[in-house]
């Protein structure tokens, strides 16, 4: 069984739950993702901020100033570092939303998204690759 | 007034039909994007291609000789060039996906993605 935590990107970047909410914004459209992890004071998930959550700041760009918490969605499916890989696909593939925050003890330590996954897939298809060449190799 | 034909972006990678699948694995993970429309012979739209519709290949890896027309979303909401911005982006509100083709005369011309919008609203910052 795979761990979730294998395949997890450990480099994830969180937003607080008072940042104001043109900064998240920033921190989007600068480390060009798609998605932020709200956390509390203790590093505790607390919801998600997605590009779709601020779509609605096209409209009103001068004067809705406001905090994350405001805007973040807070229903958030997350996995544990532990959890079967297969699970975490599963709910990516079966749901609209691109992304899970893993937590070790509630805490956020990683995320996976459906990209993380592609690459994944990728590096199996070319080790299948890498296999096939060299049992060619070995019969020819 | 909002343009769609300026905040489109032009550079749009797209797969034929008969593309086998892992080629739009390989596209998707080197050209850093979420989906690929997939087009007809003569340049029209068929469907798109998403990140989504290629998680099933982890359940079976073995099956990634398949054309993309095996694997894609064949009913696509796309906007024509001429549509109003602000109604692309009601759309990608409301809607769960992350990106909608741009026709013009029914060929693919373009791709409005969130992230097209964000960046758009990040900008005048």
């Amino acid at each position: 069984m795979t761990k979730a935590k294998a395949v997890m990107n450990t480099q994830v970047i969180s937003v607080g739950l008072h940042e104001d909410i043109y900064e998240a914004i920033r921190m989007m459209a600068l480390n060009n993702i798609t998605g932020l992890p709200v956390v509390d004071e203790t590093e505790t998930l607390v919801g998600i901020i997605t590009e779709k959550d601020v779509l609605s700041l096209l409209y009103n760009n001068e004067d809705r100033p406001g905090e994350v918490k405001d805007f973040m969605t807070s229903n958030v499916v997350s996995f544990d570092q532990e959890d079967d890989l297969h699970s975490v696909v599963e709910s990516l593939r079966t749901n609209h939303f691109r992304r899970v925050p893993i937590l070790d003890k509630g805490r956020l330590v990683g995320i996976i998204s459906r990209r993380d996954i592609i690459t994944y897939i990728r590096n199996l298809q070319r080790e299948d690759q890498v296999l096939k060449d060299s049992l060619l190799e070995l019969v020819f | 007034m909002f343009e769609t034909e300026t905040i489109m972006s032009t550079d749009v990678v797209c797969v034929q039909r008969s593309t086998p699948v892992s080629q739009a694995v390989e596209l998707l993970v080197d050209k850093d994007i979420t989906g690929v429309p997939v087009v007809n012979e003569n340049g029209t739209l068929a469907g798109i291609l998403t990140e989504k519709d290629i998680l099933s290949l982890l359940t079976n890896p073995k099956s990634t000789d398949g054309p993309a027309e095996q694997y894609m979303t064949r009913d696509v909401v796309a906007f024509d060039v001429e549509d109003d911005f602000i109604a692309i982006c009601e759309c990608l509100m409301k809607n769960h996906f992350r990106r909608v083709p741009i026709l013009s005369g029914g060929k693919l011309v373009g791709i409005i993605s969130r992230s097209d919008v964000i960046r758009y609203i990040a900008s005048p910052l």
